[in-house]
């Protein structure tokens, strides 16, 4: 199966940008791991948001 | 045997520092990245110390007043700066370039149309910016009553044109080599800019000059979210270098973030104490004039070598078997048109709206795809591949992704084209939205709901593409 669960691989052909036999060999072998979740996306952006707006209405009330 | 171009030799085996990874478009190994979260970080504050992030500030300064502009700057820097930080996962995890990536979403020849915004757009930032540098150099060398020579030519084909070419000639590691020494330098000499403001004129006085209401804060957080995003186009060719998806993203959006703010809020300040919008009036009446040259020239450098090698990457995608030393000659060139071309201040205001209308969107459509529908996992070996493979879809199109694509181009000329010189995108109705909801950050967001949605419902172009274990 190609790299993670990958869709189809047949069909290698003229238009393929390289050939099948040299990329296959990299597969399993190009993730370095550290993956970001789309949760930590979110929460970043939930985070980006108190502190600018936590700041502001601070900044205001003094 | 060595995998010694990216053309479809019978290779079997992974060598290790081929430079076929960095100047290729086999994807570089988990072992042959070098790049950790540092070296990332800095370069893409090296990425972002550009003269236009400065003016940013200065966009909007006037309108906000000091307090209202270091707010609206944090906002929209923090918040813009994640799409990109985010579109460019895609190439740290399977290491490949931008637009290699990209096929999983647009199609094998959808991609083109990312490749060739990237080009185009990159012909004119390169010659905005090397003639920067020429115009800095060359009054630089006025004010040290150097004799009049071709000074401006000079400079801005030498730091925009011919040192960046050199530099990626070598190897794009000589990017990171460069960055790793003079970033922290460059930061130093802004935070000095900074300091130098405050201590001269004092918080008080800058914080109580009146906001005059030019632009709404709504129109300066679209700002920076349209110009942080100008960033989607080059994130993979760079990142696929990071060592670890957690590294290229933290390093991407701290690095981003980190300079958008410092830059445009030094700028903003300045604009506010001197009355002016120009930032080589601030560095004289700094009395910065040598540090700000180093500013400009270095990060000429550093900016041009970024986006070439970017638009040289992009071009090898569309013709594998193009040379890249030869590559990174000849995109260089059509720039020094550009050079004599121009300025900044005038072409500020149509590289943001065309960033919000065509670009945005179409990395929306792309998160959408790998974040939401994908969830993180492409075919590496059918990111290759051409007409059978699982992203040829429609002749090497998704009409899909196009479909949604467009939407977004209409929906954003809709909300944001008022902000833009032509009279017939000033819609009312637009710009009554504009005002709760903003343009670019919507748009990114609903291109990339609505295409989740279409590959939830089942879309059959969509459905091909998907592994069989999710479909």
């Amino acid at each position: 199966m190609a790299q993670s669960g990958g869709g189809s691989t047949a069909g290698s052909g003229r238009s393929d940008l390289v050939h099948k036999s040299v990329i296959a060999p990299f597969v399993g072998h190009v993730e370095p791991g550290g993956e970001v979740p789309l949760a930590t996306v979110l929460a970043t952006v939930v985070f980006s948001l108190l502190v600018v707006f936590g700041t502001t209405a601070w900044w205001m009330l003094h | 045997m060595a995998i010694d171009d990216a053309m479809g030799a019978n290779s079997s085996e992974i060598l290790r520092s081929s430079s076929d990874y960095g100047e290729g478009l086999l994807p570089i190994p988990a072992i042959d990245r070098y790049a950790g979260t540092g070296l990332m970080f800095w370069l893409w504050c090296g990425g972002n110390i550009l003269l236009t992030t400065f003016v940013l500030g200065g966009y909007y300064a006037a309108a906000l007043g000091a307090a209202g502009m270091i707010v609206v700057t944090f906002a929209g820097g923090l918040i813009g700066n994640l799409f990109p930080s985010m579109s460019g996962l895609r190439s740290a995890r399977y290491g490949v370039d931008e637009y290699v990536g990209m096929r999983s979403t647009f199609g094998t020849f959808g991609a083109y149309v990312g490749i060739f915004m990237l080009v185009v757009i990159n012909f004119g930032w390169v010659g905005i910016l090397s003639s920067i540098a020429g115009k800095s150099g060359s009054a630089a060398l006025h004010a040290y009553h150097f004799s009049n020579f071709h000074w401006y030519s000079i400079f801005a084909l030498a730091c925009g044109i011919i040192l960046p070419v050199g530099m990626l000639y070598i190897s794009p590691k000589t990017v990171f080599a460069l960055v790793k020494y003079t970033v922290p330098l460059l930061i130093l000499f802004a935070i000095v800019l900074l300091w130098k403001q405050l201590s001269h004129y004092g918080w008080h006085e800058i914080s109580s000059i009146k906001a005059n209401h030019s632009v709404s804060w709504q129109y300066a957080i679209e700002a920076n979210i349209a110009y942080a995003v100008s960033w989607f186009p080059y994130m993979g060719a760079w990142n696929r270098f990071a060592k670890s998806e957690r590294g290229a993203f933290w390093g991407a959006w701290l690095g981003l973030s980190f300079i958008a703010i410092l830059f445009a809020i030094v700028g903003g300040i300045a604009t506010l104490t001197t009355g002016s919008g120009d930032p080589s009036v601030w560095a004289t009446k700094s009395g910065l004039g040598i540090p700000a040259l180093a500013i400009i020239i270095l990060s000429t450098l550093i900016n041009n070598a970024m986006l070439l090698y970017c638009s040289a990457m992009g071009i090898k995608t569309a013709f594998p078997k193009a040379n890249y030393h030869w590559v990174v000659g000849l995109v260089a060139l059509p720039s020094i048109l550009f050079i004599y071309l121009g300025t900044l201040q005038n072409n500020f205001s149509t590289i943001l709206t065309v960033v919000g209308a065509f670009i945005a969107p179409y990395w929306g459509v792309a998160l959408g795809d790998y974040f939401l529908l994908r969830r993180q996992r492409v075919d590496l070996v059918g990111l290759y591949q051409g007409e059978g493979g699982p992203y040829w879809f429609k002749k090497g199109f998704n009409p899909v992704a196009f479909a949604v694509w467009g939407l977004g181009v209409v929906l954003w000329l809709f909300l944001g084209g008022w902000t833009s010189y032509v009279n017939w995108l000033h819609i009312a109705s637009g710009e009554k939205v504009f005002a709760y909801l903003t343009a670019t950050g919507p748009v990114i967001v609903i291109c990339a709901l609505v295409y989740w949605l279409l590959g939830m419902l089942g879309v059959s172009t969509i459905a091909k593409s998907m592994p069989e274990t999710t479909a």
